[in-house]
């Protein structure tokens, strides 16, 4: 009876998940630090990914993210070992590219989606991490168009 | 029993000081106690399939007049999402059985219904209470002895729903709604909810 009341005790408290929804605005990066590096370094810390195919069922393997001179590449590794390309966000696609950022148990989700409707989910850390990845994405972005 | 009611004290103390957070959206789960009237001998459903009744394929165990079981007991669970918007939408599941015919006499069992339904409508934050107005539309299969054996009838339903959520905590509330319409002409259900996922705007990242 007492282990009853207990639990109803903690059912009523509150055991309901809460996320916190976040927009992104670009800030301006620190002063004298190279986008490219602080973007290699907040990829370091990611957590984990988490992506969709559309339509298309997720076919097995893990998502490989790397960034390269241009975007953010999502590769599959197959279980056979063999890498297929899946997804590609642009730089220059930032920020218009990020839906929102989420805050669930002190991980931070940094939701993006490409022009076909796929969609990337990257987990950092701490909101730190999460707005080094966003803030110097968007510089390389930026960058870009400037430089054309 | 003193354990109980130190208990017992806990659980309310819990629940009086417990923060209600408002959220912009939120995925809850209801699991209610229902009851209607829902007459299927024509009664009013926008398309009541009511072929085996009309047959002559009565219920075996009937009211003196013969007539089918007309109103229902049942338990509903009900998943539903609500935007930031105070849009809510959801799905619902019931099953139960008859409980009257139409003179009053108790169905004593001879009828089991099912059913499920989707729904459309809004909600908003007065304190610790939410009230909401919704239409559901789905449907009820009954299924029934009769002298000739099982048989089944289905009923389409259409409600105008409003109800209300009373938070005890921060994510569980008493619910309770009234609901009328073509299908279930009335009825009403009270039970228990949880919000299982909150989604609250924080506005620009920091």
């Amino acid at each position: 009876m007492t282990r009853a009341l207990v639990a109803l005790a903690i059912l009523v408290g509150g055991c309901g998940a809460t996320v916190d929804v976040y927009r992104y605005r670009p800030a301006p990066l620190p002063a004298g630090q190279s986008p490219q590096a602080l973007l290699d370094g907040a990829l370091r810390q990611l957590i984990t990914v988490e992506w969709t195919t559309g339509h298309h069922p997720i076919p097995p393997g893990r998502l490989l993210v790397a960034p390269d001179a241009t975007g953010i590449a999502g590769t599959l590794i197959l279980p056979s070992g063999n890498a297929v390309p899946q997804l590609y966000v642009a730089y220059r696609e930032f920020p218009s590219t990020v839906r929102s950022v989420s805050c669930f148990q002190n991980q931070w989700t940094v939701h993006l989606a490409d022009r076909s409707g796929r969609s990337l989910d990257l987990v950092f850390p701490s909101r730190q991490s999460a707005r080094q990845f966003l803030d110097a994405a968007t510089a390389l972005g930026h960058n870009q168009v400037v430089s054309r | 029993m003193k354990r109980s009611f130190l208990a017992l004290a806990v659980v309310g103390l819990v629940a009086g000081s417990a923060r209600v957070a408002r959220a912009d959206g939120q995925v809850s789960f209801d699991v209610q106690a229902m009851a209607a009237v829902s007459p299927l001998d024509g009664g009013g459903g926008p398309a009541a399939h009511t072929s085996a009744l009309v047959a002559g394929t009565m219920p075996l165990a009937t009211s003196s007049s013969g007539a089918p079981s007309d109103a229902i007991v049942g338990v509903e669970v009900r998943p539903s999402f609500a935007f930031s918007r105070g849009l809510r939408i959801g799905v619902g599941f019931r099953a139960g059985r008859g409980a009257t015919f139409g003179d009053g006499t108790v169905d004593t069992g001879s009828t089991t219904m099912w059913g499920g339904d989707v729904s459309l409508g809004l909600q908003r934050w007065f304190g610790r209470v939410m009230p909401f107005i919704e239409a559901r539309f789905g449907f009820n299969a009954y299924s029934f002895d009769t002298v000739n054996g099982p048989s089944h009838a289905e009923q389409l339903r259409l409600d105008g729903v409003l109800g209300a959520r009373l938070y005890l905590g921060s994510s569980f509330y008493l619910a309770a709604a009234a609901f009328g319409g073509w299908g279930d002409r009335y009825g009403g259900s009270l039970g228990l909810g949880w919000d299982l996922i909150r989604y609250r705007n924080r506005g620009v990242l920091p």
